[in-house]
């Protein structure tokens, strides 16, 4: 089993629409798969036209085991299940302050789950706390959407500051360029002086208006459109992130 | 066996939430018989599979569609195979390799062996399709069984038909037996191969495998030679004499052969009375060493009292004549665990010979043969505190009871 968190500071930079497309390939190309919706929005739950069940809440996630296992649902798509957010996980990482290990428990939860999936998607709440740290921890591969701005660099800068202060394994952290506008200046520019970083991904996700449609379908673009720009640049960053977990 | 072939036309429907978010598969499905779709289908229901997470609410949806009248609970699959069948002009359970007959215990012995005749008879004809086509062993073993009944009616009741036809008929049928012995041989083996597997430590145990190949090689050859035999004109001019034989209606004088006058009743007392002292006398015979002849020849004497017990258990009330049975069986299961081991040894002894030069093969069989004589061992050790539990007198009351109780 391997995990794969998708994570930024920032929000609105194509996090959760890569999290629902990775996850959806994933069950498609090296199934099963599971996609755990760690953002109190729930936004990836919508996209799934999923709601947790009303007994759900974050005291019973932080129990793992049984608990976690009885609220994961079925998507529609064949071996993709998924663990739908709550609005009480915006309370979670004063929660996991309370736990003995807090960075620990959400890895400890999930390797519950080792022999039931192959791949793991997190899709992350934008912020940096407890909670995000305990994902760092129990993640193999911590994916980062970088809108080429000057902002959106700065808060990854502001990432892998914090992996060095506190002593985390920063090469788990592999940025990727989303919702990326080649017309814009500013994006070639960055693009062209951020391009040769060395944890950088190759893959581009471009702009594509059909994503932002993807609240209309409610289904994975890469289910809907599977020909869409997008879409294939999902498939190909897919192809590259598993040639990198499973070599 | 294929008894009937049925057609199911399957719908699928997607139930949706408010989300339009799929929380279940529906599939109705209409079963017909094969090739006639433009009829009625016989039986129709309905099948809800809840996706994962979602069971809390078809757990609802179910509870309200089986409040509503047109709905039928859904058949368990025991219920559609009964349905299948019923349609394709079956009983389900009209098969019993047991003998459900039920005897008139006034009717002339001459009668009630006649009609257990034709019954092992019928059972015999029912397995050799199902042996033919290589179905499952448990066809031929049927079919034995009902030749050993066949022989052990001819043999035991004796004086009810004539001599020289009864000596005719019983050659025949000893030697219709003969025909299956080495197959059913291999059969047990071949039945045997995971747990005799499990005998031997991990290291013995592919060479294990090369004996069991040679066994169902070996298995293979003596069907096909067996199955031609089903089908040959000179098993079928047996089949045709024996049915002609058991359907003649014969009116022998009474001076010629007069037990067949006498009542069921009567001669099944008499017939089971002789078998059970046989059984206790020859118990009580068997030495301190319990000898592998002592114990094969008493495992006989049981069997004939069996069989007599069961061809005529319908004419003695059920709650006399099956701790009767118990009795005997707990018995019969001590001896025949006995034979069987001490059967396997020797034909695994033979086998020996026979098998390439091999010593990791030599070393597993011996493997095999040490667990089985010790298994062997242990039967015999066992007997004689089984056989003094038979020769009690609770049982020995339990049989008085039965001969008594009609």
């Amino acid at each position: 089993m391997k995990t794969i968190a998708l994570y930024s500071i920032k929000g609105g930079v194509g996090k959760t629409a890569a999290a629902v497309n990775l996850s959806y390939l994933s069950s498609l190309l090296a199934p099963p798969a599971l996609i755990c919706d760690l953002d109190p929005q729930g936004a990836s739950s919508y996209y799934f036209r999923i709601a947790a069940s009303k007994k759900f809440n974050s005291d019973k996630f932080l129990k793992g085991n049984k608990k976690i296992f009885s609220n994961i649902k079925a998507t529609d798509f064949e071996n993709l299940d998924m663990l739908p957010s709550d609005f009480s996980y915006r309370n979670l990482d004063i929660e996991l302050a309370e736990e003995k290990k807090p960075q620990k428990r959400l890895k400890k939860n999930l390797e519950e789950l080792s022999d039931d999936y192959r791949f793991i998607f997190l899709d992350c709440p934008p912020n940096l706390t407890l909670l995000s740290e305990s994902v760092f921890a129990a993640s193999d591969l911590i994916l980062v959407p970088l809108i080429p701005t000057t902002l959106s660099i700065r808060t990854f800068v502001q990432l892998k500051d914090f992996f060095v202060a506190n002593k985390l394994d920063s090469s788990k952290i592999r940025p990727f360029f989303s919702m990326v506008e080649k017309q814009k200046k500013l994006h070639r520019d960055i693009i062209n002086e951020f391009g040769n970083t060395p944890e950088l991904l190759t893959q581009m996700i471009p702009y594509n208006s059909e994503v932002e449609k993807m609240g209309i379908y409610r289904a994975p673009l890469n289910a809907v459109l599977p020909n869409a720009p997008a879409s294939k640049a999902y498939r190909n960053l897919w192809e590259e992130l598993r040639a990198l977990l499973e070599g | 066996m294929k008894l009937c072939s049925v057609d199911a036309l399957i719908r699928s429907y997607r139930m949706l939430d408010e989300n339009e978010k799929t929380i279940a598969i529906l599939r109705s499905e209409s079963l017909f018989l094969h090739g006639n779709h433009d009829e009625e289908p016989f039986t129709y229901y309905f099948t809800i599979s809840p996706y994962r997470g979602y069971e809390d609410e078809m757990a609802e949806v179910e509870k309200s569609l089986m409040n509503s009248q047109d709905i039928d609970i859904i058949p368990e699959f025991r219920e559609l195979y009964k349905l299948m069948m019923q349609a394709a002009g079956h009983t389900v359970q009209d098969y019993s390799s047991k003998i459900c007959l039920t005897l008139d215990p006034n009717a002339p012995i001459r009668e009630s062996a006649r009609r257990l005749l034709q019954f092992t008879f019928s059972v015999m004809r029912l397995n050799e399709v199902g042996i033919k086509k290589n179905i499952d062993s448990e066809f031929l073993h049927d079919y034995r069984v009902a030749i050993r009944r066949t022989r052990s009616i001819l043999k035991q009741l004796k004086d009810v038909f004539d001599a020289s036809e009864t000596a005719y008929y019983l050659n025949l049928f000893r030697d219709l037996g003969k025909r299956t012995n080495e197959l059913r041989d291999r059969d047990v083996y071949l039945l045997q191969q995971a747990t005799y597997c499990h005998y031997l430590p991990p290291i013995l145990q592919p060479s294990l495998k090369i004996f069991f190949d040679t066994i169902a090689a070996s298995r293979k050859r003596l069907h096909r030679q067996f199955s031609r035999y089903l089908s040959s004109d000179s098993y079928k001019s047996f089949l045709e004499e024996w049915g002609a034989y058991l359907n003649r209606p014969s009116h022998p004088e009474p001076e010629q052969i007069p037990y067949a006058f006498l009542s069921t009743r009567s001669v099944a007392v008499e017939t089971i009375k002789k078998a059970w002292k046989k059984v206790i006398r020859h118990g009580r015979l068997v030495s301190r060493e319990t000898t592998d002849a002592e114990l094969h020849g008493l495992r006989i004497d049981c069997k004939k009292l069996r069989y007599l017990l069961e061809f005529f258990a319908s004419i003695f009330p059920k709650k006399t004549i099956i701790p009767v049975i118990l009795q005997l069986k707990e018995l019969q299961e001590n001896l025949g665990i006995f034979v069987d081991f001490a059967v396997q040894l020797r034909s695994l002894h033979e086998q020996l010979a026979l098998m390439p030069p091999d010593n990791l093969l030599a070393a597993s069989t011996g493997g095999l043969m040490t667990i089985l004589f010790q298994k062997q061992e242990e039967a015999r050790l066992k007997f004689h505190k089984t056989f003094r539990s038979f020769d009690h007198e609770q049982t020995s009351q339990l049989f008085q009871d039965l001969l008594t109780s009609t």
